[in-house]
């Protein structure tokens, strides 16, 4: 489930926030509590309480008293935002730079970019 | 409840030997701590003086304040179950050993005994010495677990268990500590399958204590570093360098600590390839024994 | 928190299973008389020829003790109340079985009676007859008391310190014959004495006792192999 080579916590948060870009939880939706998530995942609960404070600081979860912990409304549309605003740095600059080393032209990269958006079968929610 | 466990210049010596060299230790209480160790290194000999199984040669032991050979305000309070699993007289059977335990131990759950007898599917009839080696750590978890006690420590609870079984285990470890919080001491050699489990991580190395850190924290300490040989070399002088792998020109260095943005963009500059080190490795090269004098370096309080 | 936990579970356990043993075994004893009888002439005690073996059953079950010190240890209680509390336990058992032997001879005397036959028992025993049910009574326990507190103590001895825990075995045999010369089990000729039985059985015990203390007080447990 988890990789032995970086925080545990690390991981939980961002497979949340996967979930969340992905539509698998959905804004105001309560997610998990720390021991049901600790318990399913085989992990130490104080490690996942941490997860689960790092989201809440980043506004992507928050706390209703003695109920759980929600999808914050605005969760989806800001962490997509952020996805964006990342993408070309995180993204198609390394494709960029691996295009140059291998020699391919910048024109087959965009040909070949153009043919994968007109395929369907790379839908959303992939 | 819980308990906290405290060592001073802990030593203990079996004839000529000496088998912990003056341990000093500081746990809070209700935390999983995950105990490591080459073999040898002397994990069984300090879990058997935090539980009073051992008398020290020298220094102090005390768990929840109080010290606790012979001393049984503190003792009915720590469980351990150690690896040989022997936790009754052989010939008896185990539904027997259960009973007995019920006399002893003024927390033991009873109930939650025979459910855990059931879950592991083990026969109530069956003497101790006719259990496979699997059945009887089996049964050592079910009297660890059903003793409540406030702190509970297995060493090597695992041995001879199937894969399923040490599932279990564990799921049944983390559903008792979330519903009964205490403290527990778990040493082991699977690190990568139980460590997740730990809050924080101890690791004895030739009878002292080499580090003590959360677990999650550990994962971000060691970073191996890939390049060509000199420029590799240049880069970790002065870092603490655990492991160097060669392969033809290139050469991979494991250092020990954090490297900050400046040092990261450094290395890429220079080409060389960061990745981080899984704590089962950096276990192995901590403890490997050429680092045997590195150890002061990596925890300030221990040395 | 009750008290005495070690003691209760071993009044509670042990002393029934051991007092059910004995009970079976004089019901044995009287049957093997019943047979012996259809062939010969039956002149010996029955139940006082069998108490040779009581012994070495005491000896051995006293050294099988050291696996409850282990046992005990294991579910978090300690030496010390081992030490407090067996101790009490072998009083109280070694009592009972002394009762249920001298109920025996009683019994064992009424039926000879009524057959007329001789209820002889060995020369060197301190009681003079089978129906000397004080001195019967007291001779069993301190004998029982002597052998299983000795018992413990070889058991915890070689436990602790292996072969070389042989070596309470020279105590243990001064003891032994010091006792047997005087309540006539294991009684070697040149160890006879007239000194009184119950001063030196205490004495003994109380000796066992203190180089059982010795050994186990500060016992580490030990890590089986296998």
């Amino acid at each position: 489930m988890f990789d032995d080579h970086s925080p545990i916590y690390r991981q939980i948060a961002e497979q949340i926030k996967a979930d969340v870009l992905r539509g698998v939880l959905v804004a105001e939706e309560q997610v998990m509590s720390t021991n049901q998530y600790a318990a399913h995942y085989r992990i130490n609960p104080a490690t996942a309480a941490k997860a689960f404070q790092h989201l809440v600081d980043e506004g992507v979860i928050y706390k209703r008293r003695g109920v759980g912990m929600f999808v914050s409304a605005d969760a989806p549309t800001r962490l997509r935002d952020e996805k964006r605003e990342r993408f070309f740095t995180d993204v198609l600059e390394p494709l960029v730079a691996q295009a140059r080393t291998l020699g391919i032209p910048a024109a087959d990269v965009v040909t070949h970019i153009q043919q994968l958006f007109e395929n369907d079968d790379l839908g959303e929610g992939r | 409840m819980t308990l906290s466990i405290q060592t001073t210049d802990l030593r203990i010596r079996y004839g000529d030997t000496e088998a912990l060299h003056g341990l000093d230790l500081d746990l809070p209480g209700g935390k999983i701590y995950g105990l490591l160790g080459r073999n040898g290194a002397g994990k069984s000999t300090l879990l058997s003086a935090l539980a009073g199984f051992r008398k020290p040669s020298a220094g102090t032991v005390l768990v929840g304040g109080q010290p606790v050979f012979e001393n049984v305000t503190a003792t009915t309070k720590i469980c351990l179950i150690r690896e040989d699993g022997w936790v009754g007289d052989p010939t008896d059977n185990i539904g027997d050993i259960l009973e007995m335990a019920k006399y002893l131990r003024p927390s033991w759950d009873d109930t939650y005994a025979n459910e855990l007898l059931d879950r592991f599917a083990l026969p109530r009839k069956k003497a101790l010495n006719a259990l496979s080696r699997g059945q009887r750590s089996a049964f050592g978890v079910v009297v660890g677990l059903a003793s409540r006690a406030p702190l509970t420590m297995f060493d090597e609870a695992h041995l001879g268990m199937d894969a399923p079984t040490r599932q279990l285990f564990l799921d049944e470890l983390l559903r008792d500590y979330l519903a009964n919080p205490r403290t527990f001491v778990i040493s082991t050699h699977l690190i990568e399958e139980q460590s997740p489990l730990f809050e924080d991580v101890l690791i004895i190395d030739r009878g002292r204590v080499l580090l003590h850190e959360e677990l999650d924290e550990l994962r971000t300490r060691g970073v191996s570093v890939t390049g060509p040989a000199e420029v590799v070399e240049d880069f970790v002088a002065g870092l603490t360098v655990l492991g160097r792998q060669r392969l033809g020109p290139t050469v991979q260095a494991m250092v020990y600590g954090t490297l900050d943005d400046d040092q990261r963009r450094r290395a890429r500059g220079r080409g060389l390839e960061l990745g981080p080190v899984g704590v089962q490795d950096l276990f192995i090269h901590l403890t490997s024994a050429e680092n045997a004098t590195n150890a002061p370096n990596l925890t300030g309080a221990d040395a | 928190m009750s008290r005495w936990p070690i003691l209760r579970y071993l009044l509670g356990s042990h002393t029934i299973f051991l007092l059910f043993i004995m009970f079976g075994v004089y019901l044995f004893i009287g049957v093997v008389v019943a047979v012996v009888a259809q062939f010969t002439e039956i002149r010996l005690s029955g139940v006082d020829a069998i108490g040779q073996a009581l012994p070495w059953v005491a000896l051995g079950y006293g050294a099988t003790a050291v696996n409850l010190v282990a046992t005990t240890l294991v579910h978090g209680r300690t030496r010390r109340e081992f030490l407090a509390q067996h101790p009490v336990f072998q009083v109280i058992t070694t009592m009972l079985i002394a009762a249920l032997i001298t109920g025996a001879f009683a019994i064992e005397t009424l039926v000879y009676r009524s057959l007329d036959w001789q209820q002889k028992v060995q020369e060197q025993r301190s009681y003079a007859s089978a129906s000397d049910y004080p001195m019967i009574f007291a001779t069993h326990w301190g004998m029982l008391m002597t052998w299983l507190m000795i018992g413990v103590f070889i058991g915890v001895a070689f436990y602790r310190w292996e072969a070389v825990g042989g070596l309470a075995l020279l105590p243990a045999a001064v003891l032994v014959l010091f006792t047997g010369g005087i309540n006539g089990f294991f009684s070697l000729p040149f160890a006879r004495t007239d000194l009184p039985l119950l001063p030196v059985t205490l004495t003994a015990v109380a000796a066992a006792y203190a180089l059982l203390w010795v050994s186990a007080r500060d016992m580490p447990l030990k890590t089986r192999v296998a």
